[in-house]
């Protein structure tokens, strides 16, 4: 089976400083893979580079089998990113902007999307809401939301938001698991103070830009406690 | 590039600029042609040729405002960031962009029709004569959407990226209006230089925008 996204001795320097240190990484299609990572530890850059944002500046990266260091475009066909910069819909209702999103080239592309309607429901969000209006937290609900709407193979959600609304998050986190039994791979950050999450099926842990190599074990949530914390 | 130019135009109209525009620059030549309906008594123009003067001249210095009021906020990483996540190319948005500004300075020309009519009755000059400054007016729209949509990416700072299209347009038109007088060779010139403004810019931004700039760990 193709890996959905390989990383060999991945590096990032950023003038002087190593952002990211020679990381080596396999996720497979359908995994849901959490990388957990205070501020400055190399987790956005990471991130930003698995997504086709940031050119490496050595070592290997391939995404869904196409070298996406010599040809970063292809790359960015089989991968989709949610983050910082967040949502890009000003000026529009965030029912505009999702149906914007559905008639782009990438949304016309995806099979097997949810439809608008089905978005907004799992969202929680206002179809009628002004983008604009919206706090930074429902910018990056809807900029999550937007990624597992258009369904690419590979969906890189930085930021993940910690703490409120946790009936909204486990209706995302649910949505995260549906996508990811259908083949998607899902790769998430969030800070170093996060709690479990459930539907991660790996965590890993960067710090000082190197991917740790012990694999934080999956604490499941406990019996009657809701999907508090993050997504 | 259709829902590009559908979102564009859909957050022009929401803005203020155009209104405000529209209404400006039609009570100023309005005005111009209450006050003096036979024109100012200053050299031998006649009263519609000092209208279409002031015409232009204020659709020149307000146009690159429009522009630069009425635009999608997206600019540099906000700009990456909308075309990697569509599937869009960075040179589509900049080169949709632009044509959605031209077609609505378009819009914002045809509000000068009736003042111009005014002025061409008055003058007792053939109507074709205000078909040619319509043709006029949509070059310079042409010319102002191109340099100002280039400029908002290139200089940093709405106001900065404003006065600099305004200087740099203003600067075209009077050049052109030298090298070129009369029609249809200055229009076709200054219409081009715009459409031409844009090509260069779209193919800088196919690598210029690929990559985040302000990436941090």
């Amino acid at each position: 089976m193709t890996t959905a996204v390989r990383l060999r001795r991945l590096t990032r320097h950023v003038g002087e400083t190593v952002a990211v240190d020679r990381v080596d990484l396999d996720v497979a299609p359908g995994d849901a893979l959490l990388i957990v990572g205070a501020g400055s530890s190399g987790r956005r850059m990471l991130l930003q580079m698995m997504a086709t944002l940031v050119r490496p500046s050595s070592g290997s990266l391939e995404i869904g089998g196409v070298d996406a260091i010599r040809d970063p475009l292809a790359a960015r066909a089989q991968v989709a990113y949610a983050g910082t910069p967040a949502v890009t819909g000003a000026g529009l209702t965030v029912r505009e902007y999702l149906q914007f999103m559905m008639e782009s080239p990438r949304g016309r592309r995806s099979r097997r999307s949810t439809s608008v309607a089905q978005a907004l429901d799992r969202l929680a969000l206002a179809g009628d809401a002004d983008v604009d209006t919206l706090s930074p937290a429902q910018r990056q609900r809807l900029g999550i939301g937007v990624v597992l709407m258009l369904r690419p193979p590979v969906a890189v959600l930085d930021d993940l938001p910690a703490g409120a609304d946790p009936e909204t998050y486990a209706s995302v986190g649910a949505w995260i698991t549906e996508v990811c039994s259908e083949g998607m791979s899902v790769i998430a950050g969030v800070d170093a103070d996060a709690e479990s999450i459930p539907w991660a099926s790996a965590v890993r842990r960067i710090e000082n830009g190197g991917l740790l190599d012990a694999v934080i074990p999956f604490v499941s949530r406990p019996p009657g406690r809701t999907a508090a914390g993050v997504l | 590039m259709g829902p590009l130019l559908r979102r564009e135009l859909l957050v022009i109209v929401r803005r203020p600029g155009v209104i405000v525009a529209w209404l400006a620059m039609a009570a100023v030549l309005t005005a111009f042609l209450l006050v003096w309906p036979h024109g100012m008594p200053l050299g031998s123009r006649s009263a519609y040729a000092q209208a279409r003067l002031l015409t232009i001249v204020v659709f020149a210095l307000v146009g690159p405002w429009v522009v630069a009021r009425s635009a999608s906020p997206e600019r540099g990483d906000a700009l990456a960031i909308l075309a990697a996540q569509g599937g869009w190319s960075p040179a589509a948005i900049v080169a949709t962009k632009a044509l959605a500004h031209a077609l609505m300075l378009d819009l914002v020309a045809t509000t000068l029709l009736p003042p111009l009519l005014l002025a061409q009755q008055a003058s007792a000059l053939p109507p074709a004569l205000v078909a040619a400054d319509m043709a006029t007016l949509a070059s310079i729209a042409t010319l102002t959407a191109g340099v100002t949509t280039v400029c908002t990416h290139v200089v940093r700072g709405r106001l900065a990226s404003w006065l600099v299209a305004t200087g740099v347009g203003a600067l075209c038109l009077l050049l052109v209006s030298r090298l070129w007088p009369g029609m249809p060779w200055g229009e076709a010139v200054a219409a081009s230089l715009g459409v031409l403004t844009v090509a260069a810019a779209s193919l800088w931004s196919r690598t210029a925008f690929i990559y985040l700039r302000g990436a941090h760990a």
